[in-house]
């Protein structure tokens, strides 16, 4: 049978304050109308100090007793409006500094107060009242959790679990981290989890707080009774919500003057704040919470409010950008539907510098008839999550065999790699279980890439049956992106990598490679400071030095060498430098550079592929500098400069060897423009349309700090020309 | 208000004969007793203050003296203002190389372009091959600039470099000599005038 239950999350960063005021709104929803009498609960636990609660408008002296209240939900049958199970979740409950290291009594008795509050809280329910079934507490982060009294006598404690994890200070340190507690639905089968967490704080701590995110969903495991462990993700629903701390990327002034809005337009202002929101774009980027679902953000942003002066019109402090840094998400499984049915804040509580959040959900789940069909619903869960769910880990149980992969070769061994010449390693999976087995690459540290940038791997994850095998390619390239610091010997192709087996034992691959060293993909200044060639320099480090500055040659060696030969046997051709170069006579010709070694072609060869070959590997060799000839830092200048004069004026910025490499380019150019020609176009006007792109390239698409002052083609055309008028 | 004038100036001369090291002690007052040999051309500036406060800024390009390069020289001495062209007094074929480079430039180049010839590594007098009255006789036979230097010791290097800025502003035509910054590149050549901005407006009213 079909059953939906309603399901009521509540988050507030209390910031060491002790409850104040009216809470039964943030609590209850806004269904809650004011009572004259008001009731106050037992907890189911006694744990909780009743004798410490605060002053409220309840009336002691009329308790409503708990069949008034199954009488009213009997009455109200389903339609109960009030929620099935309520969580409340609290951060910075306790901001004492011994807090940071351990529990204290203070900390405990906090709870208690805030626990005493909720429960009053709660007793404006005209549904049926409430108890509470779990705590779980980590210093400031506290969570409990409230169910309906009908359903009270369902719970089985054994269903109940809870875990802690601390990701502050030397990353174990409770002041940040999280709260878990995992139960199953009583009645039915669905098991739930919530997690509190308090993320890292600070605008620039995204990484910290994704990395947080990760961190917290491998170490958060639930232990039950039997010992064996579950993560968090292995539950039919999963709720994520606390202080996350993520912030919006936008000036300050442009967050204030779009949460101002108060036009009609006004939600799509909160959608224009909400694209920039980190957690959004993490989301998207892949980056943390990844399949977790929120509701679109239509309150203010929560965080952070300031009193007087100090704050703005809308009561926000003036020194912080406003941010959404308190959040509930949720992550369904296929077999749970959800829907959402509000989300949030409670701005009328201002005890705080945050604001309490809200969110009601309803879940559709199976009322359970017997045990054996809630044996067969975990066992396809656990399956969906395995294969589904990139954080899951399956605890061993004794149910099932555990899944065994052999990878042959057990390392990878490339060989010579070389600039720009891929190699390709085969990799074979073998199941060897009895299993079926799902694997994946995962990444070596939280925030890392499954394999580093000069290695890709297909297909990065898969599903074997028991007893077949799959083929996985590797290739290593590495080009101009990350060749530097193998030409310089600052690392080495050699990395491992760790392929994940769902359920079983991750296997560590060893991946080398003996690079030879090039002066492709290199800084202009290190190329003119280099005393022979790159490979020779990489070869025998102990025998040479980097020049001097001061010693430093005119232009890179390489330049010069490919400049010589062009100069005394390529200027004929036309089409030199507009003709591609055969790709096997440039791999030639690198080598030789890279080498040292003079120039030996493939004899077949004739003068004019090889004429092309060398333009060719002279375009290719200026594309793979770290930086265009023209330094970025002056392509806002280029742009400005009307005269061949004002365009000397910026040569004179630039490093001797930046300006001595591109006069010297620029004036065999110009030479080469001047030679005869067949050509019907200007060649001039040729060259600059070829080069000027190359010069003056533009800066990558991650620096949008220098992408401002990038050239637009025209621009750059009528910079390089003149150098044709020297 | 004091003059500013920007001209260009390019070394020639054979492979070593030490024009990268005389740019460098005139550039930076270093010496370097291994230097690479230069590749297609090296740029720097230099800027240099006379006693009447003119200041001169040098474009300096420094060619490479191989002969592969040979046929690069052109478009580094076109529209260059002077020409320093260089041969070492321990070598004798070195004169050959420069006189042949003066012949090339009289043809070729801006015909008021001012040539200097200068003969260095002048602190190795003891292996002289190229005698001071033979490379002074002919300087002044071609109507040339004349000095010896050392790039190692320092010695005449400023003194060449000036020498030629002092003679710069006069070869501009008397019609259009230069009053509070007017153009100082040969007739017929667009001139920087570093001043132009601020003294137009002053034009006429200051001298
Ligand atoms: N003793 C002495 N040696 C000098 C002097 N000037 C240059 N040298 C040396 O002569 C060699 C060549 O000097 P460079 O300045 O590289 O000569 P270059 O004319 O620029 O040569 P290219 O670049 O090949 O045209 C270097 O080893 C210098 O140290 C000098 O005045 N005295
Ligand atoms: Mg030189």
């Amino acid at each position: 049978m079909r059953i939906s239950r309603n399901l009521r999350m509540c988050s507030f960063n209390v910031n060491g304050r002790p409850p104040n005021g009216d809470i039964e709104e943030w609590i209850l929803g806004k269904r809650v109308h004011r009572k004259s009498t008001a009731k106050s609960l037992e907890p189911l636990d006694d744990d909780l100090d009743t004798g410490s609660q605060l002053h409220s408008s309840a009336d002691p002296e009329s308790p409503v007793t708990a069949c008034e209240a199954e009488d009213s939900a009997t009455l109200n049958g389903s339609e109960d409006p009030y929620p099935d199970m309520i969580i409340v979740s609290f951060q910075e409950m306790d901001l004492s500094t011994e807090g940071l290291l351990y529990a204290t009594a203070a900390s405990a008795s906090k709870g208690d107060a805030w626990i005493s509050a909720i429960s009053e809280a709660l007793s404006f329910s005209e549904g049926g009242s409430y108890l509470k079934i779990a705590s779980k507490q980590l210093v400031g982060l506290f969570m409990c959790i409230f169910v309906k009294e009908q359903f009270a006598s369902g719970c089985r404690i054994d269903d109940i679990t809870t875990c802690a994890a601390g990701t502050g200070i030397l990353g174990v340190m409770a002041n940040k981290g999280a709260v878990a507690i995992s139960l199953v639905f009583p009645g039915t089968s669905t098991r739930l989890s919530f997690i509190n967490s308090h993320l890292a704080a600070f605008d620039e701590m995204l990484d910290k707080r994704n990395s947080d995110f990760h961190d917290l969903s491998r170490r958060l495991r639930f232990v039950d009774k039997g010992g064996s462990e579950r993560f968090v993700f292995e539950s039919h629903v999963l709720f994520w919500m606390g202080d996350l701390n993520y912030r919006i990327e936008l000036p300050q002034e442009d967050v204030r003057e779009l949460m101002s809005d108060k036009s009609e337009h006004r939600i799509e202002s909160f959608r224009t704040l909400w694209r920039f929101d980190q957690l959004k774009s993490s989301q998207e980027k892949g980056l943390a919470f990844k399949g977790f679902k929120e509701a679109p953000l239509e309150f203010l942003p929560t965080y952070r409010f300031a009193s007087g002066y100090g704050s703005d019109d809308l009561g926000y402090d003036l020194k912080r950008r406003p941010a959404w840094t308190d959040r509930i998400l949720y992550l369904p499984s296929p077999m749970t539907p959800v829907t959402q049915i509000s989300y949030e804040s409670h701005p009328e509580i201002t005890m705080s510098d945050h604001k309490p959040i809200s969110a009601e959900f309803l879940i559709t789940t199976h009322k359970i008839h017997d045990k054996k069909q809630e044996y067969v619903l975990e066992d396809i869960l656990s399956k969906i999550r395995d294969t589904q769910i990139p954080e899951v880990r399956q605890a061993h149980d004794d149910r099932r065999p555990i899944p065994r992969l052999r990878l042959s070769p057990s390392t990878i061994e490339l060989g010579d790699i070389r600039y720009q010449e891929p190699q390709e390693a085969v990799l074979t999976l073998e199941n060897i279980g009895e299993t079926a087995c799902a694997w994946r690459w995962i990444p070596k540290s939280m925030d890392g890439a499954i394999v580093p940038a000069w290695l890709s791997v297909a297909p990065t994850f898969g599903l074997i049956p028991p007893q077949a095998s799959c083929t996985v390619h590797l290739v290593v390239q590495v080009d101009y992106l990350n060749a530097q610091a193998f030409n310089e010997g600052v690392s080495t192709i050699d990395d491992t990598l760790v392929l994940h087996v769902v359920g079983g034992q991750d296997h560590f691959l060893q991946v080398c490679g003996n690079y030879q060293a090039s002066c492709f993909g290199n800084s202009l200044n290190w190329l003119v400071r280099l005393p022979c060639s790159a490979r020779e320099f990489s070869k025998n480090r102990d025998r040479w030095e980097l020049l001097p500055e001061n010693g430093a040659l005119s232009c890179p060696r390489e330049l010069g060498r490919l400049l010589e030969w062009l100069m005394s046997n390529a200027v004929t051709f036309d089409d030199l430098f507009l003709q591609p170069g055969d790709p096997q006579v440039v791999k030639r010709i690198r080598e030789n550079l890279d080498t040292g070694d003079e120039f030996d072609f493939i004899p077949a060869v004739d003068k004019q592929t090889l004429a092309f070959a060398f333009g060719e590997t002279l375009i290719q060799l200026l594309e793979s500098l770290s930086e265009p000839l023209i330094p970025w830092a002056l392509h806002g200048d280029c742009a400005n400069a009307t005269s061949r004069d004002m365009a000397f004026a910026i040569i004179h910025e630039m490093t001797s060897y930046s300006a001595s490499s591109l006069v010297t380019i620029t004036a065999f150019l110009h030479f080469l423009s001047l030679q005869p020609s067949k050509r019907k176009t200007d060649r001039v006007n040729d060259l600059v349309l070829k080069f000027a792109p190359i010069l003056l390239r533009d800066p990558p698409a991650d620096s949008p700090e220098l992408l401002a002052s990038s050239l637009s083609p025209l621009q750059k055309r009528r910079f390089v020309e003149y150098f044709f008028v020297t | 208000m004091s003059r500013q004038f920007q001209f260009k100036l390019v070394l020639l001369g054979e492979s070593a004969v030490g024009k990268s090291s005389l740019v460098l002690r005139f550039v930076k007052d270093q010496f370097e007793d291994y230097r690479e040999s230069t590749i297609g051309a090296a740029f720097l500036t230099q800027t240099v203050t006379l006693e009447d406060q003119t200041t001169v800024k040098f474009e300096i390009w420094d060619t490479a003296g191989q002969e592969r390069y040979k046929s690069l020289a052109p478009m580094y001495y076109r529209n260059a203002n002077c020409a320093v062209v260089v041969y070492d007094i321990t070598q004798s074929a070195s004169l050959e190389k420069a006189r042949n480079w003066i012949r090339e430039l009289q043809r070729q180049a801006d015909p008021s372009i001012v040539i200097a010839l200068c003969g260095n590594k002048s602190d190795l007098s003891a292996r002289r091959q190229v005698t001071q009255e033979e490379a002074q006789k002919y300087a002044e036979e071609e109507g040339l600039m004349w000095g010896e230097t050392s790039a190692k010791t320092g010695e005449g290097v400023s003194e060449i470099f000036l020498s030629i800025a002092k003679k710069l502003p006069l070869t501009v035509p008397s019609a259009a000599a230069p009053r509070g910054g007017a153009s100082a590149r040969p007739a017929g050549q667009k001139g920087v005038d570093l001043n132009r901005s601020t003294t137009q407006s002053q034009d006429g009213c200051n001298c």
